[in-house]
């Protein structure tokens, strides 16, 4: 089965950060010269996190592989609807999403701008599908670089190489 | 009726998928709920007054006591069944705590 999330290759990212702050400083200067945010971008999304975490304990659905987490922040600091993927050298702590006291070292970012605040969308419960795949995470865990990441997304999802 | 109030941060629509859940299952159940979902900086206290149970992902600081019962509902979203139970199952237990039809 096809999960219906559209990915880009050139939105596929492989990225090293100490970080928080270092990887959205470093993923918004990438995506606002591709005129993707605004300026705001970065400082938003990084607050944002801090306020309503995204990281998703991915144990529950294959023990030993990458945990996730799904930035995002509010339309108005975004210019398109897509998902970039980050992919981390080093895994960052991120807090859980679903108990936000608990620290999790974060492999992957499914990062989802959305520049249209009506759009009633399920990108949420796609990438939730996607995550828990047969396989998904286990290959998602073996990727090292931008496009063996991309060989493991094109396996389950629509993909673009633009 | 059963009303329930459920809340996110907004950008993903996760409030609406807990909805959606939680109206169908709780269905299921042989419950008339109705749920909704809204963004957790426009819940007031007065707005929670009006529901019986509040659902967000997880019990937020909205800098007053929340007088309902709480359920978090935040594993729904993982959208795995044996992850979700717990939750519908907790769901179910306050309903029936509620004593209204």
């Amino acid at each position: 089965m096809t999960i219906q999330i559209d990915f880009n290759y050139n939105d596929i990212y492989s990225l090293s950060a100490l970080n928080q702050q270092e990887l959205f400083d470093q993923l918004g200067v990438a995506l606002v010269k591709r005129d993707d945010v605004t300026e705001s971008f970065s400082e938003a999304v990084y607050i944002r996190e801090t306020q309503y975490p995204t990281a998703l304990d991915m144990q529950p659905v294959f023990a030993g592989g990458p945990n996730i987490a799904i930035p995002h922040t509010e339309p108005k600091y975004c210019k398109s609807r897509k998902v970039i993927v980050i992919r981390l050298n080093q895994p960052i702590d991120f807090y859980n999403m679903i108990n936000p006291k608990q620290n999790l070292p974060v492999q992957y970012l499914f990062a989802i701008l959305n520049n249209d605040p009506s759009a009633q969308t399920n990108i949420l419960a796609n990438l939730m599908d996607l995550f828990k795949s047969d396989h998904f995470l286990e290959k998602l865990g073996k990727a090292q670089n931008q496009k063996e990441v991309y060989d493991v997304l094109k396996q389950y999802a629509n993909v673009v190489c633009a | 009726m059963i009303k329930i109030l459920t809340a996110c941060g907004a950008g993903v629509n996760s409030s609406h998928q807990i909805k959606d859940a939680l109206e169908e299952e709780m269905k299921n159940r042989g419950f008339d709920v109705s749920c909704e979902a809204v963004m957790i900086k426009d819940v007031t206290e007065e707005m929670v007054s009006k529901f019986d149970i509040f659902a967000p992902i997880v019990k937020p600081d909205l800098g007053f006591e929340v007088a309902i019962p709480t359920v978090d509902c935040g594993p729904i979203l993982y959208r795995i069944p044996v992850m979700a139970q717990p939750v519908y199952d907790q769901m179910e237990e306050t309903i029936k705590g509620l004593n209204k039809k």
